[in-house]
């Protein structure tokens, strides 16, 4: 083939285009610790990082919405262990004031007490909104009216929150199934007072195996609470897991061989110079030279 | 006396020649670096009209100038370049688009994010459905997710009329190359009629074809001294020196490759494609959102509300999107509750859990956008490996033309010495017959 000088200059213009290309993909590899900086550069592969990119932001939401629900029952817990004392203390002054005048009168004004005191338990709130409500969750429950009777003014809704595509955490129980389910905490502790106070053995003794059932319904729902904590930190550990792998994932799909990028890089650098040094001697020589 | 004579011929001839190969080797010399410049070449033949002696040649005759042109390699030249330059012009512009569609790195805010935020958003609410704080959330999302919708149909369309503004110019080009082209044909024409190849003329319009090849590919044909040249369509640009204007409205899809179709393709055919799965994109949105919105409870107990304005079709969804009039002036119009007594979070849930399900074309609304994401990068990579291969064949192309019609100086040098020797033998062929005539001329004066 002839070969011209021409040919040389072209040749060596598009060596030097294509080595900058790689030096400068090796570059950009090696500063952002990338394989892929735009879809084109492997479809397929951005299309699964934008996937998990996705997951791990979609994640993330679930972990927020954990934590507001774990908090939530937490709190739940601890009221309900409140209201146990409570119920505990309410059924030892009623046993004590049996057959017992004088330890009646005292007791009843502490039952009055307790049971005020457990109004205010049932209207528990958690960063401000009512947690025994049911949905109705800015409106007190637990309403005590002018006689003294309370009612509930909630609903039978159970709040749920989504902590996975298909998993969603119960973070309350409706006040309907505690306070005011099986047995109606107010209207016992109303009729074990007045018992107490009227010396109605009976009467107290009725109440006091009220307050027994009662008891249990309370441990009941702390079952349920505890069911759905230990749900939630089961929850937490699989997103936790999730993310773990999701990481790793997104690490090999998307982090750039360091070291092959570096070997590249220097690669690159080598021919560069190369390409340059040949190109420096390509007009050197000439038949012109060795013309007298 | 006549044979001194005839060698005195002979040698002036060869003389004369020797100039002639000088000055093209001169030339060649000159135009060594001349784009599409086509080395010439002496071509001789010995010169037989001696009445005395007919088996004894008069000298050289020059015959003609011939230049080292392979049509072949100037034709695929031409074509390839039509395919470079369409290729690079689609590489510029899709290049472009991917900005817009470069949701791969985390860090940088794209329509994937802004559409996770606006249904995390929900998700949120679910939390707590009476908080005001988290319905102006919701609102806030929504309108960011409805900003990007837009920002994304404005920059395409930007693009796509940029691209129409491209064609008009690129028409004028093409008009102004094939008027030049005609004028060079006529000269041609002009010059070739006595037989005399008009090299440089022809190597000036393989230039201009080339250059037009680049805008649009051409077919160019040459018989009986007409030169006609048409577009793949076969629309007559030029017959001979008469060029045939093309206006714009004549530019359709069936011209040959080449930046002008390229410009064509994205105004018709990328841009569209990218605008409606975006449309569709916005209006499943729409659609699915207002759905399960309306369904649902708002905090005061009203149903029925939409939450996007409602959309009639797909059509320019991407632009039209927007809230619904009720959300924006009150979000407690915003509907998270599936009763209407009581905050419950059944329809935030909902809402925030279109998220993840495949109740989109393609999956969910993630994976319908993937799609776009993965059919923007993949045209892209496509159109950028297509520009590559042409490029390389137009390299080759260009080392095979630069072979056949390239000048090399070394080759010129040796030419120059060649004959310049033949120019001396022959200046001291018509030295020697001078002392031969000297010595007739003594020989009647003795």
């Amino acid at each position: 083939m002839r070969v011209t000088e021409g040919m040389g200059y072209q040749n060596l213009l598009r060596d030097l285009e294509r080595v900058h290309e790689r030096l400068q993909k090796a570059q950009q590899q090696i500063s952002s610790g990338k394989k892929i900086s735009a879809p084109s550069d492997d479809p397929s592969l951005a299309s699964d990082i934008v996937r998990i990119n996705g997951e791990k932001v979609e994640s993330a939401q679930y972990q927020r919405n954990l934590q507001f629900g774990q908090s939530k029952l937490g709190l739940t817990d601890t009221v309900l262990d409140g209201l146990q004392t409570m119920v505990e203390r309410a059924i030892t002054l009623g046993q004590s004031s049996i057959s017992n005048a004088t330890a009646g009168t005292s007791g009843a004004v502490e039952v009055d007490l307790l049971r005020d005191q457990i109004i205010s338990v049932g209207n528990t709130t958690h960063l401000g909104r009512y947690i025994f409500g049911g949905s109705k969750t800015t409106t007190p429950p637990y309403v005590k009216a002018a006689d003294s009777s309370v009612s509930y003014q909630g609903n039978n809704t159970a709040m749920t929150v989504q902590v996975g595509r298909a998993v969603t955490l119960q973070t309350q129980i409706p006040g309907s199934e505690i306070f005011s389910g099986s047995v109606d905490v107010f209207s016992t502790l109303s009729n074990l007072s007045t018992a107490m106070k009227n010396g109605d053995n009976s009467g107290i003794d009725a109440q006091i195996k009220k307050l027994q059932q009662f008891s249990d319904v309370v441990s009941v729902a702390r079952t349920k609470i505890a069911g759905f904590i230990n749900m939630g930190s089961n929850v937490a550990s699989e997103l936790s897991a999730k993310d773990l792998a999701r990481a790793g994932d997104l690490k090999q799909e998307q982090d750039a061989d360091i070291a092959q990028a570096i070997s590249e890089l220097t690669m690159s650098q080598t021919a560069l110079q190369a390409t340059l040094a040949a190109g420096a001697k390509i007009s050197q020589i000439s038949l012109l030279d060795y013309l007298k | 006396m006549s044979t001194l004579n005839s060698i005195l011929n002979s040698s002036l001839s060869s003389l004369r020649a020797d100039q002639l190969a000088l000055s093209l080797a001169a030339n060649n010399i000159a135009n060594a670096q001349t784009p599409g410049y086509t080395r010439q070449r002496l071509v001789t033949a010995p010169a037989v009209l001696n009445e005395a002696f007919p088996s004894i040649g008069t000298g050289v005759d020059v015959v003609r100038v011939q230049a080292m042109r392979d049509q072949m390699i100037e034709t695929r030249l031409r074509e390839e370049t039509s395919a470079k330059s369409g290729g690079d012009t689609l590489t510029k512009t899709l290049s472009d688009i991917e900005v817009l569609f470069n949701d791969t790195d985390a860090s940088n805010p794209g329509l994937l994010q802004a559409v996770t935020n606006f249904f995390n958003s929900f998700q949120t609410l679910s939390q707590d459905p009476a908080s005001m704080n988290f319905r102006e959330e919701v609102k806030s999302n929504a309108q960011a997710l409805i900003d990007t919708l837009h920002s994304r149909n404005s920059d395409l369309k930007a693009l796509q009329h940029r691209v129409d503004q491209a064609i008009a110019p690129q028409v004028d080009q093409l008009n102004q190359l094939t008027s030049q082209i005609a004028a060079v044909s006529a000269e041609i024409k002009r010059q070739e009629i006595d037989g005399h190849a008009a090299n440089d003329l022809r190597d000036r319009r393989g230039e201009l074809v080339k250059q037009l090849s680049g805008i649009v590919a051409v077919h160019d044909l040459e018989s009986d001294g007409d030169y006609q040249l048409t577009t793949k369509d076969n629309r007559l640009l030029v017959f001979n020196g008469v060029q045939r204007q093309l206006a714009a409205s004549d530019v359709t899809s069936s011209i040959g490759e080449g930046s002008l179709k390229a410009n064509l393709d994205l105004r018709d055919n990328y841009i569209p494609k990218y605008l409606n799965a975006l449309d569709q994109v916005a209006y499943e949105l729409n659609q699915q959102v207002n759905s399960a919105h309306a369904a649902g409870y708002d905090l005061d107990g009203n149903t029925g509300n939409n939450f996007f304005a409602s959309l009639s079709s797909s059509s320019d969804a991407s632009r039209l999107i927007g809230l619904s009039s009720s959300v924006v002036a009150d979000t407690r119009k915003i509907a998270a509750s599936s009763q209407s007594t009581g905050n419950d979070n059944q329809v935030a849930m909902q809402i925030g859990n279109l998220l993840t399900s495949p109740v989109f074309t393609g999956g969910s609304i993630t994976d319908q956008y993937r799609s776009l994401i993965f059919a923007v990068g993949s045209d892209l990579s496509n159109s950028r490996s297509d520009l590559n291969e042409h490029q390389s064949m137009v390299s080759q192309l260009e080392n095979r033309r630069q072979a056949a019609s390239g000048v090399s100086v070394d080759e010129e040098t040796a030419s120059i010495l060649q004959f310049q020797r033949s120019y001396q033998a022959s200046a001291r062929m018509i030295q020697m017959v001078d002392e031969l005539l000297q010595t007739t001329l003594g020989m009647i004066g003795a």
